[in-house]
């Protein structure tokens, strides 16, 4: 992975999913709640919160969508847990359900957009605007911030399945092979995915930088 | 790309993310051909500026969370009782209509019959099949036919 994205990827190790078997405090935690113990269940919940609405943050790009998400994949977990096998981490399932999730998400929205020609990007705050707020640093945080914008809206042109693919192999640092695996996809799909996603994105960033020239 | 050997755009992204498999030999191409290793540094340097997606921890998010999940689980549970009620109190009025309920005797339904039939009578005799009629007039003359052959 490049130098400059180690930093970000705050949730997730560098190899991939966390580990791929339940470990023993996980199984002990697994048998509390199939036992009918409900704080053991919350527990789960706050141990994952944070990475879960994390993933689900950088595929959706909106806090509030995120949050949703992590909720109904907490809410799926819990469903499955009594024929949960332990075949694969807690962690592992969530980040999986979660990916699954926001494709769907995020090929509804889409279709939204096309359907009532609803653009988000109208609802993100004007630069001009923005600029032109005393309060606000109008230097790098400005930049930052529309650089971030135009990387979003580079983000919603690709399909779902390209951005969340970009997503995770880019800025969470999954290696192809998992991304495939968690996908239901051959790795020669995902390649040619990761392959269109970032041909696209580099040619809306290059817009954006000879705009801000 | 100058030759047959230059790597492909796919290829030159594999490479970045360390996914590019070296048994064709890119890896090493990559190293000695100037234009691949330009394209390389494009490349890079493009993917190196997209902007940081930094995911603020929110230390509270996991309380929050739980306490909404529970809510979630509560009501999904609550929406099942009456659910659950309801589908009990119809099984039982099934069961008991079941057990009140005895089979009418082959004798009464033939009485229904016999007691529809005057209906259907007087409806023959309202509307007379007029088309019948005329087929049973073509059939008496293929019996005469047949009988004058036979002579």
């Amino acid at each position: 992975m490049p130098l400059s994205t180690m930093a970000i990827v705050d949730s997730l190790p560098v190899s991939g999913y966390p580990q791929n078997m339940v470990d023993t405090e996980e199984k002990a935690l697994l048998e509390r709640i199939r036992n009918g113990d409900d704080s053991g269940f919350e527990q789960l919940v706050k141990e994952h919160t944070g990475k879960i609405i994390g993933l689900a943050w950088r595929l959706v790009g909106n806090r509030e969508e995120a949050e949703d998400l992590a909720q109904e994949a907490f809410l799926r977990l819990h469903r499955s847990l009594p024929t949960f096998r332990g075949d694969s981490s807690i962690s592992t399932w969530l980040y999986r359900t979660t990916t699954r999730l926001a494709i769907d998400h995020l090929r509804r929205e889409r279709l939204k957009r096309k359907l009532f020609f609803f653009r988000q990007d109208n609802e993100a705050p004007d630069p001009v605007e923005l600029a032109s707020d005393s309060r606000r640093d109008q230097g790098r945080e400005l930049l930052a911030q529309e650089a971030m914008r135009t990387l979003r809206q580079g983000l919603n042109k690709l399909s779902a399945r390209q951005q969340v693919i970009f997503t995770l192999r880019h800025y969470d640092g999954l290696p192809l092979k998992e991304i495939a695996e968690s996908l239901g996809l051959e790795t020669g799909t995902v390649k040619a995915h990761l392959h269109r996603a970032v041909t696209q994105l580099r040619l809306d960033m290059a817009e954006y930088r000879e705009e801000s020239l | 790309m100058n030759n047959r050997n230059c790597l492909s755009e796919q290829d030159l992204i594999l490479h970045y993310y360390r996914e590019l498999p070296d048994s064709g030999g890119q890896v090493r191409h990559l190293s000695g051909c100037t234009l691949c290793a330009e394209r390389f540094a494009t490349l890079s340097r493009d993917l190196e500026k997209l902007p940081q997606m930094t995911h603020e921890p929110d230390h509270a998010a996991g309380t929050r969370m739980a306490a909404r999940v529970r809510e979630r689980l509560h009501d999904r549970r609550s929406n099942w009782l009456p659910a659950l009620g309801a589908s009990a109190v119809a099984a039982i009025a099934l069961v008991v209509t079941l057990a009140l309920w005895t089979p009418q005797s082959p004798q009464v339904q033939t009485a229904q019959i016999v007691t529809s039939s005057p209906a259907l009578t007087s409806l023959d005799e309202d509307m007379p099949d007029i088309d019948f009629l005329e087929d049973l007039d073509v059939l008496r003359d293929l019996e005469l036919l047949r009988q004058l052959e036979g002579v």
